[in-house]
């Protein structure tokens, strides 16, 4: 028998489970060189075990596809919506997430605390104004920050939007209907509806999106992802010191925001330092999320005096 | 173990090949779908399947632990960006996401051959091979030992007895048929056990 044959066999032998004695014996004209070639490839199945690897290496890798899988739904999102219009910030997520839950553009986060000053003008009745037709329509996505006594506070993408809720808005969640006191701080949500005279907004249908939306407003949205958590920061406070009900879920969802900026403070902070060694890669990926973080990218560039706007 | 194919995955035949799902379309328990959907879940269990198979890849491929892990982040955001595009043929998709790692390594690799040296804190190092200084275990013989070889042989032997992959899913994922992967394979070893005996390690094992 050929070498090669022999060797092979030996192999699938060894595999099943036989010794390599027992293998060896089935060849003993070419035993010698089977023995070292075999010990060879033992050798060489106990490599990926004892391969060195950095703490936390994965965890930066999963930022990076993260960064990818998003700037595809972008993508996809913007080629879904030629009228050029704003695309849907949630509108290229996964089916999955939308059956879950999961369809809109923009993240909202309602919280059953008031707010302080602003409230809205509700002179006249918000179902009257919904109907006006010099109303202009508003569209938008975003995170609750407040919710009290009918009226959300939401973080846009832009600004803090005031949302009238009558009792006739549908509030929804993949189909399933909610109630307004469903839609607490950290919420994402998609409103649709039409802006007052006062610049408030009256809601005709609000969408609750999923975790996996707030993440995605955070990561498109990352210097509003960062003021969105300063403000939970503040109200996950006022709950905890107030002891109210409900704090869990919003302690929850700010978590996420955390965990989302801190995760790629670490990876921004890990590309820059490899990138300034001459790491083509590294700098490659990281101008890749500083497009996305810009906030983020100036903070790192700011601890290396003469790097500022390199990236 | 090899595992080039994700859990639940059907081969599909070339001429079985289809399109992306098109929007509205169920793909629920469909992996290719999912991942082609971008679905979160899909792609963190592709992910957790995966990277450590890729690092290793390319670690052993460049000798350097930073490069190893953007080498691997770089392979699955290419697999996302690339995901749309991706058509089966009959191999297990991990045998697509090798591939993407063979070229992002070897493009790497030619990167750094084109800058001879680069300069840490006053001193001029040649990078043009791997650095196993860092190893000081034994394994580090066997590395610069694979490290020198060619880059078919040291994918054969990576993915045979690194991954244990059979004949069938090397040759799928190199793009080869499975007489050449046997060939391929003696011919790696032999090299492997040359450079071994060269460096005088060979049988101490």
């Amino acid at each position: 028998m050929k070498y090669e044959d022999a060797f092979q066999d030996c192999l699938a032998g060894l595999r099943r489970g036989e010794s390599l004695d027992a293998v060896l014996g089935r060849y003993p004209e070419h035993a010698s060189r089977l023995r070292q070639d075999l010990l060879l490839t033992g050798a060489l199945r106990e490599v990926p075990g004892s391969l060195p690897s950095r703490p936390g290496s994965d965890q930066r890798a999963w930022v990076a596809v993260q960064t990818a899988l998003r700037s595809q739904r972008q993508a996809r999102s913007g080629r879904r919506s030629p009228g050029g219009g704003l695309p849907g910030l949630f509108g290229g997520m996964t089916r999955t997430a939308l059956v879950g839950g999961a369809v809109a553009i923009v993240a909202v986060i309602a919280l059953a605390l008031s707010t302080a000053g602003g409230g809205p003008d509700l002179s006249e009745p918000v179902s009257s104004l919904i109907g006006s037709s010099n109303a202009e329509a508003a569209t938008f996505d975003g995170v609750v920050v407040d919710n009290a006594g009918g009226v959300l506070t939401v973080q846009t993408a832009t600004s803090l939007e005031t949302v009238n809720v009558a009792a006739t808005a549908s509030i929804n969640s993949g189909g399933q209907r909610l109630s307004l006191p469903d839609l607490a701080a950290g919420q994402a949500v998609s409103v649709k509806g039409k802006r007052l005279g006062n610049g408030s907004v009256a809601a005709m249908s609000i969408e609750s999106q999923n975790m996996a939306a707030l993440r995605d407003w955070c990561s498109l949205h990352a210097d509003e992802c960062q003021k969105l958590r300063d403000r939970l920061e503040m109200v996950v406070g006022q709950c905890r010191t107030s002891n109210r009900p409900g704090c869990q879920p919003i302690e929850l969802r700010l978590r996420e925001l955390r965990d989302e900026i801190a995760g790629a403070t670490g990876r921004i902070d890990d590309l820059k330092g490899r990138c300034d060694s001459g790491g083509a890669l590294a700098c490659r990926e990281l101008k890749r999320l500083c497009d996305q973080y810009k906030n983020l990218c100036k903070s790192v560039n700011q601890k290396a005096p003469g790097q500022k706007g390199r990236y | 173990m090899c595992v080039l194919r994700i859990k639940s995955e059907k081969v599909v035949s070339l001429a079985e090949s289809r399109p992306a799902v098109p929007v509205g379309r169920s793909t629920a328990g469909d992996p290719i779908a999912r991942l082609k959907d971008l679905d979160p879940d899909a792609w963190q269990d592709f992910f957790n399947e995966y990277y450590k198979r890729m690092y290793s890849f390319a670690y052993v491929r460049t000798g350097d632990i930073e490069a190893a892990e953007d080498i691997a982040a770089e392979v699955f955001a290419a697999a996302a960006r690339g995901i749309e595009r991706y058509r089966p043929t009959g191999a297990p998709i991990g045998a697509w996401l090798y591939r993407i790692a063979r070229n992002i390594t070897a493009d790497h690799l030619e990167g750094r051959r084109r800058r001879p040296s680069v300069s840490i804190e006053g001193a001029e190092i040649e990078v043009e091979s791997p650095n196993w200084s860092g190893q000081l275990d034994e394994r580090s013989d066997l590395l610069k030992s694979i490290a020198s070889l060619n880059r078919d042989h040291q994918e054969v032997l990576i993915l045979r007895f690194f991954h244990d992959c059979s004949v069938t899913e090397t040759a799928k994922a190199m793009g080869k048929n499975e007489g050449a992967v046997r060939v391929l394979q003696h011919r790696a070893i032999v090299a492997l056990r040359r450079r071994m005996e060269t460096s005088g390690k060979a049988g101490r094992r």
